[in-house]
């Protein structure tokens, strides 16, 4: 299998705070892969290596096969699309679009029909001649994608592009994205802290922690069966309830399980209700066990302050925060 | 000009406490970039003068001597430098003074404030040699405006550049016209960033115009002032242009005494080296104390 | 302390508003008296009246015609130009490294060069005039090389300011769009900063066009108009000089009036706020 793009072992430091620590993640072509982790992981720093604009402590960048990790930006062939879109102000959107290809010589009719071509696709046509500062949100991210797809490059990066969209145009934003992806059947690395945005867009999803890949796959994958802990709670609308093995006889593990992989029962664990929150799938209930607080889906409304019993239906076994087993599946 | 000026002031004591968040690397190799203007500076400004204290130790013959400095004294350095005080001191003093007043009109809010304001910044966009020029004119002894007046009020005329006082007193009223709009730009800046509920608390307390000033605007106008004086009290020093057109040579202040011995020969130059230098560690010295003086109120602030 | 406040209480406000304003604009009229009144009623007589007993053009009209002033003008013109050419070739590639290497480093440098602005003209004038000499540079070409020393800290800290104020992502977004670095800076970074870069301009220029102690020293002779202006009030030919120094606050007038148009607080206090 060849891939598009591999990261080998990055390594990035800001003074003695490793940003990159040993980085390694492959990227199949034509795959839509979001790169999901919390604020502050690291994620825009990762985009940044990759494009070139932010020097390397070690590790290799590999694309299509060639070495670029010592390349300037301008020779890798690589789009990216930043968060605050980063249009040129002193230039119309025509101007915009057409500045990659200026930079690659193109002649002038070649300009002229790629950038018509593209106002097309992304249906900004009418804007060409206007001055980018008078742009919508949406309509700004429609030229920051169009300049990026203008020139045909190897990959595109984004860097986190809905973030400053209103709730309702992100919603259209994020599946004409996904639809133009599958269309052009370009390579698309995708950068957010949205959990929504990596269910809904990406082929795989690479959880980002501690400055690596601590896990890569399909986004059910990853709420299903997390293989850390960390993951385990930073993946789902609720984090993943971690519980001591010692409830249900398994000492020294860690028992994981998500708010829906309970029964309510008579017997079994017992809880005390402390908050009771109606949803279109049941209630949920929260609580705290051993200091930790959990949360559970039941079908029952339940008093605050009243006792409930539930047993697990299915949960993951961890041994020193790693899976090692899966129960009930 | 006086707008850049004046901005410019209003931000430079901000540089040495400001501490940006910029956490991205730290590129040192775009230092490269400033090389070239550092590099310019370093050779047209630290190596002359430089090159101006190894020189003042050297006879016209290239042997090492202190002759230039002995001269000196023989050749009325003393005067000079006693003069260049007073000149300084004088012009400061007054300049301060106006231009705490002018400051204060500034920031009252009044029919003719604009005209006010800009009226009496003009004569710092007037260059230094045409106001030397027209008050070399006002303190003529003859044709003088000045004299005219004192004429018209019935009193003898005075010959102005006759003593070395009223020579002095002319160069620090010119100075003192030409200057004290950027003082009194500064001074407006500091005034205007005194919050006005600290003047409305003061007169609930009974505080009266003069307790006012001397209790609230005045201590925290000094920080500003000290800024202020740095300034001025650097250039004051360095004042060149004006003595030189307005009385020339007599009495000679420190910069014209330099000047004069560099046109005269090729080796009263080096007298001119020697005072360059003796120019040169007052000035360092009175900026260190100033900076060092002002840098510990802000830390006590 | 209110706008309608009465002119009753408003009065010891508006005396010395209206004191100081004579004693400042005092100076100008007295310079306005020698150009425009007749002789031998103005400073030619010994005690000139202070209230203007007649109009003429005549003396300025005597003076340009009686006096070269091209030479003075085009040399003080290129200088000027000299001048705000180099603080733009030094300052906008200083500008630019200082926006990159950090705050806190490139405040040291910035302080640096500012006080390196404090040393005396004079002292460093005459070392580079014996110099300059010997380099055959003591004309105006050398006294523009040395007038720079006196704006270039004050330039590169306004295109700072401009540079400061530039989103980062922009000159990267560049860089991405492949533009080597001269492309960014020609296509994007300049063009995005062009009211900073101008304002560092104009100010060299008036800054270069006031300047007297260099030009003095370093070339007495064929030089700029201050030094023409300096020649001819020690020969005493007042009018002339009158005549020059109208002239000669024009331009600065005019260059003021434009810089005004392109003021923004930001090239300035951007210097400050990243």
């Amino acid at each position: 299998m060849t891939y598009k793009l591999q990261l080998q072992e990055l390594e990035k430091k800001f003074g003695s705070k490793s940003v990159l620590n040993r980085l390694s993640l492959d990227v199949e072509e034509g795959e839509f892969m979001v790169v999901l982790g919390p604020s502050g992981m690291g994620k825009s720093t990762l985009l940044r290596t990759v494009v070139g604009i932010e020097p390397l402590d070690g590790g290799k960048i590999v694309v299509d096969g060639e070495d670029v990790t010592r390349l300037p930006p301008h020779k890798r062939n690589i789009a990216m699309v930043f968060q605050n879109y980063a249009l040129y102000p002193n230039m119309n959107v025509y101007k915009n679009i057409a500045f990659p290809l200026k930079m690659i010589g193109e002649s002038r009719d070649v300009i002229d029909k790629k950038v018509n071509e593209i106002a097309g696709t992304l249906k900004i046509a009418d804007a060409l001649h206007q001055n980018v500062t008078t742009l919508s949100g949406g309509q700004k991210q429609r030229v920051a994608l169009a300049r990026a797809l203008v020139r045909n490059p190897k990959l595109f990066l984004l860097d986190e592009p809905l973030s400053n969209l209103d709730a309702r145009v992100r919603y259209d934003a994020r599946q004409e994205l996904r639809k133009l992806q599958q269309e052009l059947g370009h390579t698309f690395i995708y950068v957010t802290h949205d959990q929504t945005e990596a269910q809904s867009l990406a082929d795989r999803v690479a959880v980002l922690h501690n400055g690596s890949v601590e896990q890569i796959g399909p986004y059910d994958d990853l709420y299903e069966r997390p293989e850390t802990t960390w993951v385990g709670s930073f993946i789902g609308e609720y984090p993943m309830n971690i519980i001591d093995g010692s409830v249900i006889g398994r000492e020294g593990s860690q028992i994981g399980f998500r708010p829906s992989w309970v029964n309510e029962g008579n017997d079994g664990i017992q809880l005390t209700v402390q908050l009771c929150q109606a949803a279109e799938s049941g209630f949920f209930i929260m609580s705290t066990m051993d200091g930790k607080s959990i949360t559970i889906r039941v079908q029952k409304r339940h008093k605050i302050g009243s006792t409930m019993k539930f047993s697990l239906r299915r949960y993951n076994v961890y041994t020193d925060n790693r899976l090692v087993e899966e129960f009930g599946k | 000009m006086y707008y850049i000026k004046f901005h410019f002031l209003q931000t430079f004591n901000r540089i040495k406490d400001y501490d940006g968040t910029m956490p991205k690397s730290h590129n040192l190799k775009y230092i490269a970039f400033i090389i070239p203007a550092l590099v310019y500076v370093s050779a047209l400004s630290i190596f002359p003068a430089a090159l101006s204290v190894y020189r003042s130790f050297l006879s016209p013959g290239g042997s090492y001597t202190f002759s230039n400095y002995s001269a000196l004294l023989h050749y009325g350095l003393v005067k000079a430098l006693i003069d260049t005080m007073l000149v300084s001191i004088g012009a400061l003093i007054l300049q301060l003074f106006l231009a705490l007043f002018i400051a204060m009109i500034m920031v009252k809010p009044f029919k003719g404030n604009r005209l006010f304001s800009s009226l009496v910044i003009i004569p710092y966009g007037i260059s230094t040699v045409v106001s030397a020029f027209i008050f070399s004119q006002i303190f003529s002894a003859v044709g003088g405006y000045a004299n005219s007046f004192i004429v018209d009020l019935g009193f003898r005329p005075i010959d102005w550049v006759a003593t070395s006082s009223s020579s002095l007193s002319v160069v620090v009223i010119a100075d003192y016209w030409k200057n004290t709009p950027l003082v009194a730009l500064i001074l407006f800046s500091g005034l205007s960033g005194l919050s006005p509920s600290m003047y409305e608390a003061a007169k609930t307390d009974g505080a009266g115009a003069f307790r006012r000033f001397f209790s609230i605007t005045l201590p925290n106008l000094a920080p500003i002032m000290a800024i202020a004086l740095l300034i001025r009290g650097v250039s004051e020093f360095n004042i060149f242009a004006l003595p030189l057109v307005i009385i020339g040579y007599n009495p000679p202040l420190i910069t014209t005494l330099i000047y004069e011995f560099y046109q005269t020969s090729s080796a009263t130059i080096y007298y001119s080296y020697a005072a360059s230098t003796i120019l040169l560690f007052i000035i360092l010295g009175y900026a260190s104390i100033v900076l060092w003086k002002g840098g510990a109120k802000t830390y006590e602030r | 302390m209110s706008v309608n406040s009465s002119w009753k209480s408003n009065l010891p406000l508006y005396i010395g508003a209206l004191i100081l304003s004579i004693i400042f604009f005092y100076p100008l009229y007295v310079l306005i008296l020698i150009t425009f009144v007749p002789a031998p009623l103005n400073n030619l007589s010994p005690y000139p009246p202070q209230i203007p007993p007649g109009f003429t053009f005549y003396n300025i009209i005597q003076a340009y015609s009686s006096l070269n002033l091209t030479g003075p003008v085009t040399r003080s013109f290129y200088v000027a130009m000299m001048v705000g050419g180099l603080s733009l070739a030094l300052g906008i590639p200083a500008a630019y490294g200082l926006n990159k290497i950090g705050v806190r480093t490139a405040n040291k440098f910035i302080i640096f060069f500012f006080l390196i602005n404090m040393m005396p003209g004079i002292v460093v004038a005459i070392p580079i005039s014996v110099e300059f000499l010997k380099l055959g540079l003591s004309n105006i070409y050398g006294v523009a090389l040395a007038q720079e020393l006196v704006v270039l800290p004050l330039s590169i800290f306004i295109i700072l300011g401009g540079f400061r104020a530039l989103p980062s992502d922009l000159e990267n977004q560049a860089r991405v769009d492949g533009a080597n670095l001269p492309t960014t800076m020609y296509r994007i970074l300049i063009p995005m900063n062009r009211s900073a870069i101008l304002v560092a301009f104009l100010l060299s220029w008036m800054t270069s066009w006031d300047e007297f102690t260099y030009a003095v020293i370093i070339s007495p002779v064929k030089s700029t108009f201050p030094v023409q202006l300096y020649n001819y009030v020690t020969r005493a030919v007042s009018f002339e000089a009158s005549a020059f120094a109208l002239t000669f606050t024009i331009p600065v007038i005019i260059v003021a009036v434009v810089l005004q148009k392109y003021l923004k607080s930001q090239s300035f206090t951007g210097g400050l706020s990243s």
